[in-house]
């Protein structure tokens, strides 16, 4: 009975906790005209569905090492960057991309259409180095705009020139016009010279906002990746004071290749050369001198990480390894709408049919468990979207299975109370008794059940992960719910209604 | 006041060979069953192709099977769902997965031209990382029971410990026995169910051995086997009532959970029963077999 108006306090603040966590998750999956903008916000602190329900492709890839001498962990690396930026191109919505142990790339991309994806990644990376035009961009920037200007028929309320904003010395583009400006670009093909074309660097924050720097490049490649033997990254060396405590990448090329680009830089001096790989421009450095030993280094204000990526880039486009896919799994978008269904229905019939039966086997104190179990998924969602865990088909029936197991708890200390009264303890006593009793035993029960869920956890694939997820968080916030907050509830009434006979 | 059963009072230990028996002719036909029959396991395990197809008009699997068999893959699983002759799961192991996905939608394509076909579903697994992942699931269960053996012998007794392990590799087996019986598909999300059946019988194990222990400091007068009888029957309706609630949220889940979860749902409700079954009758009975030949000391 003691500090009974703290311990309600403190399931008052947990429950208003996992409201305000929760929050985010219903209105992301009841409201309706949600811009892209809220839903975005929104789904940073919500649950998001796993592919087996929102429908999509899980791969497994790894590069084939056969014939090649290097580490399979290197060569890794570079795959991973080269598929990090093609699906970045492809623009797919929350991608996950990882490195997993022996040398092979996880990547699940939702709804996708599968051919593309598949024929998207298993491409051989292309690298190239190609003359970027700078002077020449405002003369064909202009031209351009007088070719829409032309065309009546197209509805563009602003001007090509009007997209176009400057970052550092690049011309940029805001992100979200990008569409809009590629179009503007097919549209006016005819205003563009035949040996030059606009390409796009990666996606980037400047200044608070999401831009893609233009390029304007000469359209035959000057080198290509198979160019180079090899790309490392360290810090600065050149002494030169701008560049100090910055990184740098060292290049190395070929013998054969290493002459030819001695012309190129030696006819080149203060022009840029892009790195181009699969057709975007990670990176334009000027040409400063003629280079004629074949060993060239490229210096900015590069952090380790930019350099170290950029090394990756270069050394991808030297060795183009194929990339085998060693495992799908394709979940088509109407099938992951059936199974959400259908396993809505069967934790909703799972919960209702338990609900009932505690009601009829402990009357009233099986209320207490019911507003209990109630409690236990409002927290088991809340936690889940607070941490943003994934919503897997398996991890429905961890929900639904909780619901079974949950009231487990409930009647140990029923079964407990139940006992202590038979033996002539007061009603107050018997209560006190039956929790502190059953308390150790719903612990180690419910420990070695959580011990099987981070193994599955561990060692579990993708689905898996996510029931381990829900059965795990279901049974901590069920230590919880059924101890703790169920204590609240019958010390509460119990004293509140003065209760002599409790019914259970 | 609605009670299950109203004070039990029934002479388990005395049972005990009843049990065993039982315990010992299942197990071994289970044995015989995974190594002679084997598990009907999924391409999770042996590499594989699967496709889940859902056509607009029914089409018989006997026509489905001639289509197959024109690309050389007559030996193709083909499983329907639901009752509409419309939806199928089509599965093959073996090398080269990729290629049999890609031949069968060919042939579908021809064979089936106005026949309208949703891909609901497309796994392929190469052969070696369904050997990576059976290894990877040998070591997952071993770890637990190591793990569970740990813990039951540090909060208990050893003897608990190791009775409990036992238990629940008597559940494993018996259960993976039924699985080969049924020939439902062995697959990665059936030995995820798998472990939660061995952590969900060890809670009963726990919830026993607990009140055994309880019983032991105050029942020192009596002799062993009254004491484990005791505690079984003290915690035998509750026992049955949470298993009771976790079968019908099991039961729910196998009935009106769908397709994908159906094998799952059914490996837990046959390996629940089984679990509960040998907490009561296994468990209790080693520690008093062990007892009875290596009496501990009495401090």
């Amino acid at each position: 009975m003691r500090h009974i108006g703290l311990r309600i306090g403190i399931v008052v603040v947990a429950v208003v906790l996992g409201i305000y966590a929760i929050i985010p998750t219903i209105r992301l999956y009841t409201e309706e005209n949600l811009s892209e903008a809220t839903k975005l916000t929104l789904a940073k602190r919500a649950i998001h569905l796993g592919l087996d329900l929102r429908g999509g492709m899980h791969l497994v890839l790894e590069v084939d090492t056969a014939g090649i001498q290097e580490k399979p962990q290197d060569l890794r690396d570079r795959a991973f960057e080269i598929i990090q930026n093609r699906i970045d191109e492809f623009g797919v919505y929350e991608p996950v991309i990882e490195k997993q142990s022996g040398g092979r790339i996880m990547v699940q991309l939702p709804g996708v259409d599968r051919e593309r994806a598949v024929e998207l990644i298993k491409k051989v990376a292309h690298l190239e180095f190609r003359l970027v035009e700078d002077e020449r961009v405002g003369e064909i920037v202009e031209k351009v705009d007088k070719a829409l200007q032309g065309e009546d028929t197209l509805a563009f309320e602003q001007p090509f020139s009007s997209y176009i904003v400057g970052v550092d010395r690049d011309p940029a583009i805001d992100y979200r016009d990008e569409d809009s400006v590629r179009v503007m670009l097919a549209r006016a093909q005819e205003a563009i010279p035949e040996d030059v074309e606009f390409a796009f660097g990666p996606k980037e924050e400047n200044a608070g906002r999401e831009i893609k720097r233009l390029y304007l490049l000469k359209k035959t490649a000057e080198l290509t990746g198979e160019a180079i033997r090899d790309a490392r990254h360290g810090p600065n060396q050149s002494g030169n004071l701008q560049y100090v405590g910055t990184w740098e990448i060292s290049l190395e090329f070929k013998r054969e290749s290493a002459r030819k680009f001695a012309t190129i830089t030696g006819r080149n001096i203060n022009k840029r050369l892009a790195i181009v790989l699969d057709g975007v421009v990670q990176s334009a450095p000027m040409i400063t001198e003629r280079i004629p030993q074949g060993r060239a280094s490229i210096t900015g204000r590069f952090t380790p990480e930019e350099a170290r990526d950029l090394g990756i880039i270069l050394r991808a486009g030297a060795l183009p390894a194929p990339l085998k896919i060693v495992e799908e799994r394709t979940v088509g978008p109407s099938l992951g709408r059936d199974s959400i269904e259908s396993g809505i229905r069967a934790v909703l019939i799972a919960g209702i049919v338990v609900v009932v039966f505690m009601l009829i086997y402990y009357s009233l104190s099986g209320f207490v468990a019911d507003i209990a179990l109630f409690l236990n998924l409002f927290f088991l969602l809340a936690v889940l979207s607070a941490f943003r865990g994934s919503l897997t088909m398996p991890g429905i029936a961890g929900i639904a299975l909780t619901i079974g197991m949950a009231v487990d708890a409930n009647v140990l200390i029923f079964e407990r109370i139940r006992e202590e009264l038979k033996i002539g303890k007061t009603t107050r006593t018997a209560i006190d008794q039956g929790f502190a009793r059953a308390w150790i035993t719903i612990f180690d029960s419910n420990i070695t059940t959580i011990i099987i869920g981070v193994i599955l956890f561990v060692f579990g694939t993708g689905s898996i992960k996510g029931f381990a997820l829900t059965l795990t968080i279901g049974l901590l916030s069920n230590l919880f719910t059924a101890v703790f907050v169920g204590k609240v509830i019958l010390n509460y009434f119990t004293y509140k209604f003065e209760v002599h006979k409790l019914r259970i | 006041m609605i009670e299950i059963i109203r004070n039990p009072n029934i002479d388990f230990i005395s049972k005990r060979k009843y049990g065993f028996a039982f315990s010992a002719i299942v197990i071994f036909v289970s044995l015989l069953l995974i190594f002679i029959k084997g598990p009907n396991f999924g391409i999770d395990f042996t590499g594989g192709a699967l496709l889940q197809i859902r056509f607009e008009e029914s089409v018989t699997t006997s026509t489905l099977r001639n289509s197959l068999a024109k690309v050389g893959q007559a030996n193709a699983q083909i499983q329907a769902l639901g009752t509409m002759n419309k939806e199928y799961i089509i599965r093959a192991a073996g090398e080269n997965p990729e290629g049999f996905a890609g031949a069968v939608k060919t042939i579908l394509a021809e064979d089936f031209p106005d026949n309208a076909k949703e891909f609901l579903r497309e796994e392929t697994v190469e052969p070696k990382i369904g050997k990576e992942l059976l290894l990877k699931t040998i070591w997952a269960v071993i770890l637990a029971l190591f793990l569970i053996l740990i813990y039951v012998s540090i909060r208990f007794d050893y003897r608990f410990g190791v009775a409990a392990v036992i238990a629940l590799f008597h559940d494993a087996v018996f259960t993976i026995g039924v699985l080969v019986i049924t020939q439902r598909e062995f697959s990665i999300v059936v030995v995820g169910a798998l472990l939660t059946i061995i952590g969900y019988s060890i809670n009963d194990s726990i919830v026993i051995s607990d009140r055994i222990r309880e019983k032991q400091s105050k029942m020192r007068r009596e002799p062993y086997n009254v004491i484990l009888n005791t505690g079984l029957n003290e915690t035998l309706s509750r026992t049955i009532l949470t298993v009771g609630t976790t079968l019908l949220a099991v039961i729910a889940l196998l009935l009106f959970g769908g397709s994908v979860i159906a094998d799952f749902a059914f490996t837990l409700l046959v390996g629940f029963v089984i679990g509960t079954y040998s907490s009561i009758f296994i468990l209790a009975n080693i520690v008093s077999v062990w007892e009875e030949r290596f009496p501990k000391k009495k401090k």
